[in-house]
């Protein structure tokens, strides 16, 4: 069997995680609501799906620590590892995303019979299908791969590398809100915005170079990562 | 002589020590080896860099003439099962092999679950839950089913009972025989693998200090017993490696095969002449650091 199929499949041999957990989690947030809405009198807009997302940052990281010990103690190489990988997590976003713009459109015309706004949110759900799709896809695709890239500097540099990655990131942040503040950049910043307003479906597609970028960078630190 | 693996000057340093110093040797196709040495010797960091999962700092490492480093041609032949192979929290017994099937080219399915059934292991149970004898099992079985070209066994049986490790040496050589292969077992039960042993390497203290074919070594170092100052006399100007003593009486353990004459002359002493086990061979060399080291360069 191709090597990088061997990863796929390592992965969806987790179905616990891949599988079941997200949907377990997302759907006692989704009954929550749902029990809320029923008693309340006005519609009921809730983030309850940032559960997901958040358990897709999570799964990110914890997917290097459950499977890169075990498959490169096996000798699998390196590369074909995180192709493999990415390529689950690729897999995995695209038909989650799928099941959200589903159940968002059928949230659209039924409103679940309680007035419940949980998968089709305003301004995130804008567009058509296709366009919700996209949404999804992109910011799960990302948290996914964010995770692995935190989980990769972890295995490289170890927690001292962790924290100063984090250091390191939040004086960036700071040194460029710094400069954005003193030449009263606020303004030119929200007057762009208020002219060019993006849609979630762009911001998605500006999100994507992004996930792109973590997931070469998790190559290169794993390529001379010890197992 | 078709060498499947070539080291030479290979070493790894750490921040503040070294764990492999100018190490050198190879393996044959077809042969069964002994890597041998106590705790911290460097066996696993040779093991682990000979399988890519760690990185030389300097030295030449070739498997089937290559270098494995993120090469498949190379990795996809080898197979390491170490004490600290680590599976998926989410992983059953079944899933471990499932995967492995697709990860080894040479798999045998029929033979990982004949071995299934040999080491009664609980297919449907999680692998975090099993225990550590089991967990070694599992090892074990991925091991000897993989029917890799070069297959490693580091400490493979912590935590298995004499009848389970009876029962790995045992589809050891039986598989052996049938599909030969190159196989490393390192472990501390010398004396239990000794006979299946075909060539024997020593790591102490991060360097090679014994590399032999095991059938050369049997008699490598010889034990007289009797008098003490019978034996020392007889040892004298050999290179001791081992003596005790209780009251009059003495053992000392030499380096160097016994002729004829010198058999005569132990026999006129009254003195008794023991065989050396390679376990006690190991232990004597690796005993102390430095004194031994020219004893083995004999």
């Amino acid at each position: 069997m191709n090597r990088i199929r061997s990863v796929v499949h390592m992965h969806m041999k987790d179905r616990l995680g891949w599988f079941i957990l997200p949907w377990v989690i997302l759907g006692s947030s989704f009954v929550v609501n749902l029990g809320i809405a029923a008693y309340a009198e006005e519609t009921i807009t809730t983030g309850g799906l940032a559960s997901i997302y958040i358990y897709m940052l999570v799964g990110g990281i914890v997917s290097l620590v459950q499977t890169y010990p075990f498959a490169v103690g096996f000798t699998m190489r390196r590369k074909d590892y995180v192709i493999g990988t990415l390529a689950t997590m690729a897999g995995f976003s695209a038909y989650s995303a799928i099941v959200l713009m589903l159940l968002g459109a059928i949230e659209k015309e039924t409103g679940w019979g309680v007035d419940l706004n949980f998968f089709h949110l305003g301004y995130l759900s804008e567009g058509n299908l296709l366009a919700q799709w996209w949404v999804h896809f992109g910011i799960m695709l990302n948290m996914l791969v964010g995770g692995f890239l935190i989980s990769s500097i972890h295995r490289k540099f170890g927690k001292n590398g962790m924290f100063a990655f984090f250091i390191g990131i939040s004086l960036i942040l700071s040194v460029v809100i710094f400069l954005v503040s003193t030449n009263d950049g606020w303004d030119a910043i929200g007057r762009w915005l208020r002219d060019n307003p993006p849609t979630a479906a762009e911001l998605s597609t500006y999100l994507f170079p992004l996930t792109v970028i973590f997931g070469f960078a998790s190559h290169l630190l794993l390529r001379k990562a010890a197992v | 002589m078709n060498k499947v693996v070539e080291i030479n000057g290979l070493t790894k340093k750490y921040k503040d020590q070294i764990a492999v110093n100018n190490v050198s040797f190879m393996l044959e196709a077809n042969k069964i080896y002994g890597l041998l040495g106590r705790n911290g010797a460097g066996k696993t960091t040779i093991m682990h860099m000979i399988t890519a999962q760690a990185f030389p700092t300097s030295g030449e490492l070739k498997v089937f003439g290559e270098n494995p480093y993120e090469n498949n041609r190379v990795l996809t032949q080898l197979c390491f099962i170490k004490e600290s192979q680590k599976y998926p929290d989410n992983y059953r017994v079944i899933d471990v092999l499932d995967v492995s099937s697709t990860f080894f080219p040479n798999w045998d399915r029929e033979f990982a679950f004949a071995l299934i059934e040999d080491f009664r292991l609980p297919l449907k149970r999680r692998v975090k839950k099993l225990s550590r004898g089991m967990l070694s099992a599992v090892g074990i079985i991925v091991g000897l089913a993989s029917r890799a070209p070069v297959t490693i066994f580091d400490e493979p049986y912590l935590g298995l009972d004499a009848v389970a490790r009876g029962l790995f040496y045992d589809r050891l050589l039986d598989d052996y025989a049938e599909n030969p292969r190159t196989i490393v077992l390192s472990t501390h039960l010398i004396d239990e693998v000794s006979k299946l042993l075909e060539h024997v390497i020593v790591i102490n203290s991060g360097e090679v200090i014994l590399n032999e074919d095991a059938e050369e070594l049997r008699g490598q170092a010889s034990t007289v017993v009797g008098a003490a100052a019978k034996a020392e006399a007889f040892a004298m100007g050999r290179t001791i490696i081992h003596r005790e003593s209780m009251g009059g009486l003495a053992s000392v353990t030499f380096m160097g095969r016994l002729d004829a004459e010198d058999r005569r002359q132990a026999e006129e002493l009254g003195l008794e002449i023991a065989p050396v086990s390679l376990q006690q061979l190991v232990v004597h060399l690796t005993k102390s650091n430095h004194k031994n080291k020219e004893a083995v360069s004999l």
